[in-house]
């Protein structure tokens, strides 16, 4: 069966009137909280993960895709219309999409978005379909070994490329595999770092985590901000259609944004944002009217936007088919598949395939859905930024407790969640990464299990993870990966002097 | 008047480092006791060769390296330039240190009812105290929010998607 096949059986999946209806309601609530300010793909994720608790694993993960790519997508009306990313991969669509607002064209400003992310989108799924196969194939010649050097080549990259600061990256790194090591040790069965709590024993959930470092200090944030003022929000006017010269000034801009994309999507570290400063920068250096970007140029617009929603796809290529994230969103995509007794991987689409192609066939589907839920209803979704924060952020802490109460109900998971509110308001406040602490404590477990069967397995020899050519290259890009916080100044210091000169 | 003392006046280099010091002494003092509880573990009867301590203590040797690496550009900044630990970093003040404390607070209030009280009672309380402090002014509006959000998510989720929420004092 070849890629085409399997597309279509997973159509055949994703097209039941019920995984419609999952995958329309997906994008619909990942919009509306991605609309919300501050609240982005990760959270809006786990926030709604209570919703899918009854619902079969594929229908499941479908409507939480859906989730994500909506949430995705929300991100850039509050970027346009507030100047408030819901997070920071919609940072550039803020430059020009908001100038764009403030000069009367709110209008094309968002279409050009949902247009480029539905063209974006699309053809970022089409590669994940090809991808998928071959790289399924590719990694069943994984040990141990090579699983342990992948995820920390993932972790190492995120680490690295979140912040300014590789120090603060590395510490959220290792922060989360230290809360990954509490609980009971799969390997001997004895207890680590529980302080004798019973709650502690099957570790720090997931959703907790990622509920308490997202939603709650979001929260903090969210009334922090009330209290000093904030800024204000832009009525949406002017047409939602775009003049033939906005066409054709936003075709290229799409087509070189899904490329930048798609390629910093399937890399680990901090791909949609890294894509949508590379797309934008792109089109500055293309344009012939350089100065006019952030002035309201819709290039820049449409090649970010295009860049952050392929991202999207890019990043379910290595999630799916090595079963290893690469950011903190498709982490808590990969927590979620757990949930369900699921591993993504190679075997997964041996011994799964209608949820994997299904999966896939829904994300065409998914697409679809966004830009005709955007495009006409985004005047709807707009009025959700005039509800008052006061009310709002309130309410997300009682959606946080459901959320966090319904898995195990469990009181101290929420007095967990609370303090983890408290460390990422803090992580907020000194520009510390989170996305390194939730991708490895998700990851911390699996890498933990590797690292000793592939110590085990060669008689308690490091040398087993320079031994394959998979190893040594992934080793070697986890390398270059923490040099370039290094590298990178003193290479635009020797650009910077020539053109000094 | 002197132009310079119209400005206000800018924090002194040593106070405007204080947040990358306490973040550098709260690395290793969690490196160091990280490692303590690790060493402390007790080797069980059954384990791997490797047992379940090289994780953690391989872990711990990294939040060590975060520190040599923020001491590093502590050093290399001495001189008065802003070290990279400090880039985007926001000021912290005291209104809104206060601010979080008390929805800490407040919020951990709420938990604690959370099963005592039930959902119902214990969000609708717990929504309007909030909303009364930061939408100020709209009573009503708070009220028929709160109340509303509370009965809406609890019809939503207990009857519509069979999510278990406690029930607490009330009758349902």
């Amino acid at each position: 069966m070849d890629a085409f096949d399997h597309l279509l059986h997973g159509f055949s999946v994703a097209a039941q009137p019920l995984n419609l209806a999952y995958v329309f309601l997906g994008c619909l609530l990942g919009t509306v909280i991605g609309v919300l300010p501050g609240i982005g793909p990760a959270a809006a994720i786990a926030l709604l993960l209570p919703i899918t608790y009854g619902i079969e694993p594929t229908s499941s993960l479908i409507m939480l895709c859906g989730i994500y790519y909506g949430a995705m997508y929300g991100g850039s009306t509050t970027s346009i219309l507030i100047n408030t990313p819901g997070e920071s991969s919609s940072v550039m669509t803020a430059l020009d999409g908001y100038a764009m607002a403030r000069s009367g064209r709110a209008g094309a400003a968002l279409a050009i978005s949902a247009i480029a992310s539905f063209v974006a989108g699309t053809i970022s799924v089409v590669l994940l379909s090809l991808l998928a196969v071959p790289l399924a194939g590719f990694a069943l010649k994984f040990g141990p070994a090579e699983y342990f050097t992948l995820m920390l080549f993932a972790m190492t990259s995120v680490a690295a490329l979140t912040g300014p600061s590789l120090a603060k990256g590395l510490l959220s790194m290792f922060l989360g595999l230290m809360f990954a090591t509490i609980g009971i040790d799969l390997q001997s069965g004895q207890q680590r770092f529980t302080f004798d709590l019973p709650e502690l024993q099957d570790g720090i959930g997931f959703i907790v985590v990622v509920v308490g470092l997202f939603a709650i200090a979001e929260v903090f944030s969210g009334l922090e901000d009330l209290l000093k003022g904030r800024s204000e929000i832009i009525r949406m006017s002017g047409s939602l259609w775009l003049t033939r010269e906005e066409w054709r000034r936003s075709v290229m801009p799409i087509l070189r944004g899904t490329g930048i994309g798609f390629f910093k999507g399937v890399l680990p570290g901090a791909g949609a944002t890294i894509a949508t400063i590379l797309s934008y920068s792109v089109e500055r250096m293309l344009s012939r009217e350089k100065a006019k970007f952030g002035t309201g140029m819709i290039e820049g617009v449409a090649g970010p936007e295009a860049a952050n929603n392929a991202s999207t796809g890019g990043a379910m290529v290595p999630l799916l088919t090595l079963g290893v994230p690469g950011s903190g969103s498709t982490a808590v995509l990969l927590a979620a598949f757990i949930m369900y007794g699921l591993q993504p991987g190679p075997l997964l689409f041996e011994k799964r395939p209608d949820l994997v192609w299904g999966l896939i066939a829904s994300m065409y589907i998914g697409n679809l859905v966004l830009l005709v839920l955007n495009l006409p209803l985004v005047g709807v979704f707009v009025r959700l930024l005039y509800i008052p924060i006061g009310l709002l952020l309130p309410m997300v802490v009682s959606i946080s407790a459901i959320g966090i109460f319904a898995v195990n109900g469990n009181i101290f998971e929420l007095y967990l969640a609370l303090g983890f509110g408290v460390i990422g308001y803090v992580f907020r406040k000194l520009a510390v990464p989170v996305a390194p602490l939730v991708l490895s404590l998700v990851l911390g477990g699996m890498m933990e299990q590797s690292f000793r069967q592939a110590m085990t397995i060669s008689g308690a020899d490091p040398g087993v993870f320079v031994r394959s050519p998979i190893c040594i290259s992934l080793l070697a890009a986890s390398v270059l990966a923490l040099s370039i916080p290094f590298v990178a100044p003193l290479l635009r210091r020797l650009v910077a002097q020539p053109a000094a000169a | 008047m002197n132009a310079s003392s119209a400005k206000p006046a800018a924090p002194a280099p040593a106070l405007r480092r204080l947040p990358a010091v306490l973040l550098l002494v709260a690395t290793l003092a969690t490196a160091a006791a990280y490692l303590r509880a690790t060493l402390e573990l007790p080797y069980p009867e059954l384990a791997d060769p490797l047992g379940p301590k090289i994780f953690p203590i391989l872990v711990s040797g990294g939040l060590f390296l975060c520190a040599l690496l923020m001491v590093v550009d502590l050093w290399r900044t001495r001189d008065g330039r802003v070290p990279v630990l400090l880039e985007g970093n926001q000021p912290f003040d005291l209104r809104s240190t206060l601010m979080v404390a008390g929805i800490t607070a407040w919020t951990a209030l709420y938990f604690f009812v959370f099963e005592r009280a039930g959902f119902v009672l214990s969000t609708a309380v717990f929504l309007a105290g909030l909303m009364s402090v930061f939408n100020a002014g709209h009573r009503v509006a708070n009220l028929c929010t709160a109340a509303g959000f509370t009965i809406g998510a609890w019809v939503l989720f207990t009857r519509v998607l069979s999510v278990r929420l406690p029930q607490g004092i009330l009758p349902f």
